[in-house]
């Protein structure tokens, strides 16, 4: 059960390899007390695929090579913001890759959008002020 | 460390990985994925005993395995647990490697063809 109304809480990383593998304990801290393990572990799925996709495709900018991630809890619902300067990239409406019938044919991009569609209730996107906003729900109960 | 390679009998290496497969742990799989990819044939990767996996992992076993394929070789999938066979099911991974429950199976699966 999630607590009814939760201060947001925020961790700012870059996209160095340390940093980026400090989602999970960061995301165990702020939400872990409150979440059944399998949602949290769904996060844990979706968040990485969305601070990778930054890390990997955004080319941040110098002056703004930070990946905000937010966690909220209320009503039910938790959510996941996560902010960068980086080139636009809309995952909810980028189309999936058709699925690959061998492994000769496979290409490893592609599979993450499945992951970030199948594990999050609902996702939304915005692009304000040159910066991605991807925010990622999940129902808590 | 989240990888062991050993080389079994008949010709086969069998892959074990272990724990988490995050971020960090998908970093230290990368290497020596992409030496099993580039230097086996008859691959088994057992993944009884991983707990967590995500996008980062599965690409470096998709690659892995693309080049074990490009070499005219053989790779499984061997007993995910059930929350990482929904991972694997999801990204459509299962369509690109068969999934073996039992062990014997598996090795049978990428055994070297009878001279």
């Amino acid at each position: 059960m999630a607590k009814p109304d939760s201060a947001p809480e925020q961790l700012r990383i870059t996209a160095a390899p340390a940093d980026l593998a400090r989602v999970y304990p960061w995301l165990d801290e702020v939400a872990g007390q409150d979440l059944p393990p399998k949602l949290l572990e769904a996060m844990h799925i979706v968040l990485e695929e969305a601070v990778m996709n930054v890390a990997m495709h955004a080319v941040l900018p110098e002056d703004a090579p930070e990946i905000l991630v937010r966690f909220t809890a209320a009503g039910g619902v938790a959510e996941l913001l996560i902010e960068d300067a980086g080139q636009e990239f809309d995952p909810v409406t980028a189309p999936e890759k058709p699925r690959p019938r061998s492994l000769a044919e496979a290409e490893p991009g592609g599979m993450g959008l499945k992951l970030l569609r199948r594990y999050c209730t609902d996702m939304e996107y915005e692009r304000t002020g040159g910066r991605n906003r991807l925010t990622l729900r999940f129902a808590t109960r | 460390m989240p990888i062991v390679i050993e080389d079994i009998e008949g010709g086969i290496t069998k892959v074990v990985l272990s724990g988490r497969i995050d971020i960090a742990g998908a970093a230290q799989i990368d290497m020596p994925m992409s030496i099993v990819g580039g230097t086996k044939r008859h691959v088994v990767v057992d993944l009884s005993e991983v707990e967590f996996i995500a996008s980062l992992g599965l690409r470096s076993i998709v690659l892995s395995g693309k080049a074990v394929l490009n070499k005219k070789g053989k790779i499984v999938l061997l007993a995910p647990r059930p929350a990482v066979e929904e991972v694997i099911t999801t990204s459509g991974v299962d369509e690109l490697f068969k999934i073996y429950r039992d062990e014997f199976a598996a090795i049978a699966a990428v055994a070297p063809d009878p001279a």
